[in-house]
């Protein structure tokens, strides 16, 4: 080979293996949950030059061979980003039952519990047959749980509604998590479950905003082939009525007198246009109207911004812990026999990738 | 720390071509061996122990063999306890492998089969002992060749210009081939490794004629690509560090007979089980019982060399059933016959090896090759059609560098234009890195 092929061939591995270990050198950030050869590879990975192009690049290559399938995300046909759940650890199955069912027992109470399944498992029309065969069974999993709660808890299955309306704007395209009016169907069935009285769709004014919206899935590398999303905010008009949200975090606590934020451009994240920004916990209490029953304490997952505004207006008092997010100290301010109804409600990915019960003996 | 890594790739391999190239003369193979055991210690730690003890042993055991040339009684006394300790460890490492696939028995194949073969020759008197140690481990153990190979023996090592001093057109050239090799496992033999596994999920759950054949395509592919690829690896390692090691592997799936397939598929492997059991064993070229006992037990060697499992002493087993049918009478008619059906053939042969060779039961074998003929399976399913859907390009990649074509435009044009096959080369492994960062990233 003629020396100057040989010179380049040369140079090209010696700069970019120079550049690596400048850019490790320079990093403030090295890996550590490995062994020592395990973090050096993740740096070396981490820190190569033009690592973002060349995983695009790949992709790319990939998506026009025909590949659909990166990682646990699905391209769906309709342009649905589908995120595949990961397979929950007996552990969560029984840490889930023991857990809320020894918090059950100490308040003498019997909680609701509700699983609202994802997009990848309701929308698996819009990829191939056997793809979706390799998506993880929803149905099984939340069978699963309820029957292993053998009565203690009160559950609620929304299984069949979402399935009944798959064919309707229910999970955003871009975010594992049901849009609003995924979120009312939510809310229908949770209102049958609580003995509610469920306010229909037209006894809420919708504004539609946010338009080309794109979720958390919607990286640099999917959003080419994803659809994008618009926000839909169901103003209650039924009675009237007004909303106070308040946001408790550690250090501070943050009050506005709406449930939603109308003006998209003063959010970070457009999805904290409902509720505002998601916090360990929220409280929404609601101001005259007739057609309250009381109050209700929440356990669950920021998808839960998709049908709390509705169940707010059906409730004096809803307080929403997130129960990942929350502290021991912050829990132990809370009073479960203040309230009328205690609800345990998360979406199956939220679940699945672990939900910390054992800071529910903390709760006052 | 495997050599397909990062770390190998653009820390391991830079550092080791520095300190090498830097080392004064009498020190470079102190530095190679020194290389060579923290490779091992790197990419397999909980082996390191017995690799380096048992490395050790050999050249204890080669010592004695060396300083002892006049007592024939202590030579082949260390001889056979030579032997004894290779085949345990080859044993134990095969065993070892089918208990917890952990274990890594390449690595061990190619250094224990590579000490036997050794010892046989200075035995023999073949070959001089080698007295240095770091050579020594350097001819056991060379880092470049410890993940499959090729087998060397001693005294049959080219040395290159870049083992005395630093050579650009050398170490340049030896890149290049450590590129093409990584890009070969990589790009090819990793994802066609993947679709394999999911050809297999979907034929366990219901097996179809199109997918029982393009299951056996595929894996025909992904252990050509694997093995050739590290091939690869390893003979431009070697010749970025001094040693011109053998190919292991000439486009195999393109011979004329299934006698040639055995001489271009692992041919470092079936040249070290002719040399040293059938050469032994044969006595009488005419006879034709012997010829047939040999040929079928260096063929099941040459299985075991993957591991001590049934699917491999049956590959073994069925190639050495058409080799000694070639032998009989087919082979006078396959060389008369135009060569496109005499390749045919060979191709339709090996294929179906393979199906052995991928086989975990004597059932799974026979399922397969009734369901490649219609019997009680559908002609294709969903999943089977759903897996090339996804895996089109690297299916079209496989199945192009499969046959020599690319191979022989290189070689047309560096013989026609130097600098347009060296700007190839430049291209070629500036596109191959990015496709080979991506796919480790």
């Amino acid at each position: 080979m003629k020396k100057l092929a040989s010179f380049m061939i040369i140079l090209m591995v010696l700069s970019i293996s120079i550049s690596v270990l400048v850019n490790i050198l320079s990093s403030e950030e090295y890996p550590s949950d490995g062994n020592a050869v395990e973090n050096f590879e993740k740096a070396i990975s981490e820190n190569l030059p033009f690592r973002e192009s060349i995983s695009d690049l790949m992709g790319r290559i990939h998506y026009f061979s025909g590949v659909r399938h990166f990682d646990d995300v699905y391209i769906g046909s309709e342009g649905s980003l589908l995120l595949n759940i990961k397979e929950p650890t007996s552990r969560t199955f029984s840490a889930a039952k023991s857990y809320i069912g020894g918090y059950a027992e100490k308040y003498q109470i019997k909680p609701y519990f509700m699983l609202v399944p994802t997009a990848s498992e309701i929308l698996q029309q819009e990829i191939d047959d056997y793809a979706s065969e390799e998506i993880y069974n929803q149905r099984a999993m939340i069978d699963q749980m309820y029957s292993a709660f053998e009565g203690n808890v009160r559950t609620t299955d929304v299984y069949q509604t979402m399935l009944d309306h798959k064919n309707e704007y229910i999970y955003y395209h871009t975010e594992n998590m049901p849009t609003s009016l995924g979120g009312y169907y939510i809310y229908g069935e949770l209102c049958n479950r609580l003995s509610l009285k469920q306010n229909t769709i037209s006894s809420f004014s919708a504004a539609y905003t946010a338009h080309d919206f794109y979720g958390s899935l919607a990286d640099e590398f999917f959003r080419p082939y994803a659809s994008s999303d618009f926000i839909t905010l169901y103003e209650y008009t039924g009675e009237k009525c007004y909303f106070t949200v308040k946001h408790f975090y550690e250090d501070k606590t943050t009050s506005s007198e709406s449930l939603f934020i109308y003006d998209e451009n003063a959010v970070e994240n457009k999805l904290d246009m409902i509720l505002g920004r998601h916090s360990p916990i929220t409280e929404i209490t609601r101001g005259s109207g007739d057609s309250t029953v009381g109050s209700i304490l929440i356990f669950g997952d920021e998808s839960a911004k998709s049908w709390l505004g509705f169940l707010a207006t059906n409730y004096t008092k809803i307080t929403f812990v997130d129960i990942n997010l929350v502290s021991s100290s912050m829990l132990s301010s809370i009073s479960t026999l203040d309230y009328d109804h205690v609800l345990f409600a998360y979406s199956a990915g939220a679940f699945t990738e672990g939900i910390d019960f054992s800071k529910l003996e903390y709760v006052g | 720390m495997g050599v397909a890594s990062l770390t190998f790739l653009y820390f391991f391999l830079p550092a080791a071509l520095i300190l090498y190239n830097f080392a004064p003369k009498k020190a470079k193979s102190t530095v190679l061996a020194l290389l060579s055991g923290g490779f091992i210690l790197l990419s397999q730690p909980e082996d390191f122990l017995i690799f380096c003890g048992s490395i050790i042993l050999f050249f204890i055991f080669s010592e004695i063999i060396a300083r002892n040339p006049e007592k024939p009684k202590t030579r082949k006394t260390v001889f056979t306890l030579s032997l004894i300790v290779g085949i345990f460890l080859i044993f134990w490492f095969s065993i070892g492998n089918q208990l917890s696939k952990g274990f890594a028995p390449f690595a061990a194949m190619v250094i224990f089969f590579t000490a036997i073969g050794y010892f046989v020759d200075i035995y023999k008197g073949e070959t001089k002992p080698i007295r240095s140690f770091p050579d020594f481990v350097v001819f056991l153990a060379f880092f470049g060749k410890l993940s499959r190979g090729p087998l060397i023996r001693a005294g049959h090592i080219e040395k290159t210009p870049a083992g005395e001093n630093f050579s650009l057109s050398e170490t340049g050239s030896g890149l290049y081939l450590f590129i093409r090799g990584l890009a070969k496992y990589v790009i090819l033999a990793l994802p066609l490794t993947k679709v394999h596994e999911n050809l297999v999920a979907a034929n366990a759950s219901e097996i179809s004629v199109l997918g029982a054949w393009i299951d056996m395509i595929v894996f025909s592919m992904m252990i050509f690509f694997d093995l050739s690829g590290f091939c690869d690896i390893a003979r431009g390692l070697g010749r970025c560090f001094g040693m011109d090691l053998p190919k292991n592997f000439y486009f195999p799936f393109q011979s004329p007979t299934v006698s040639d397939f055995l001489e271009r598929f692992n041919m470092t492997v079936t040249a070290f089980f002719r040399h040293y059991v059938y050469d032994v064993l044969r006595n009488d070229k005419n006879s034709k019982p012997q010829f047939i006992v040999n040929t079928m037990l260096i063929c099941m060697l040459c299985g075991i060399w993957f591991g001590i499992e049934m699917n491999f002493i049956f590959w073994g087993l069925y190639i050495s059933g058409f080799i000694i049918i070639e032998e009989l009478f087919l082979r006078k008619i396959l060389l008369n016959i135009p060569r496109i059906f005499a390749r045919v053939y060979t191709f339709a042969v090996t294929m179906f090896s393979m199906t052995i060779f991928s086989a975990d039961s004597s059932s799974s074998i026979i399922r397969s090759f009734t369901a490649m003929f219609g019997i009680d399976a559908p002609v294709m399913t969903s999943q089977v059609s759903y897996i090339l859907s996804q895996n089109i390009l690297v299916l079209t990649l496989g199945a192009f560098f499969l046959i020599s074509a690319f191979s022989m435009f290189i070689r047309f044009i560096s013989k026609k234009s130097p600098f347009a096959y060296g700007t190839f080369a430049v291209l070629e492994s500036a596109v191959l890195l990015i496709f080979i960062t991506a796919e480790l990233l």
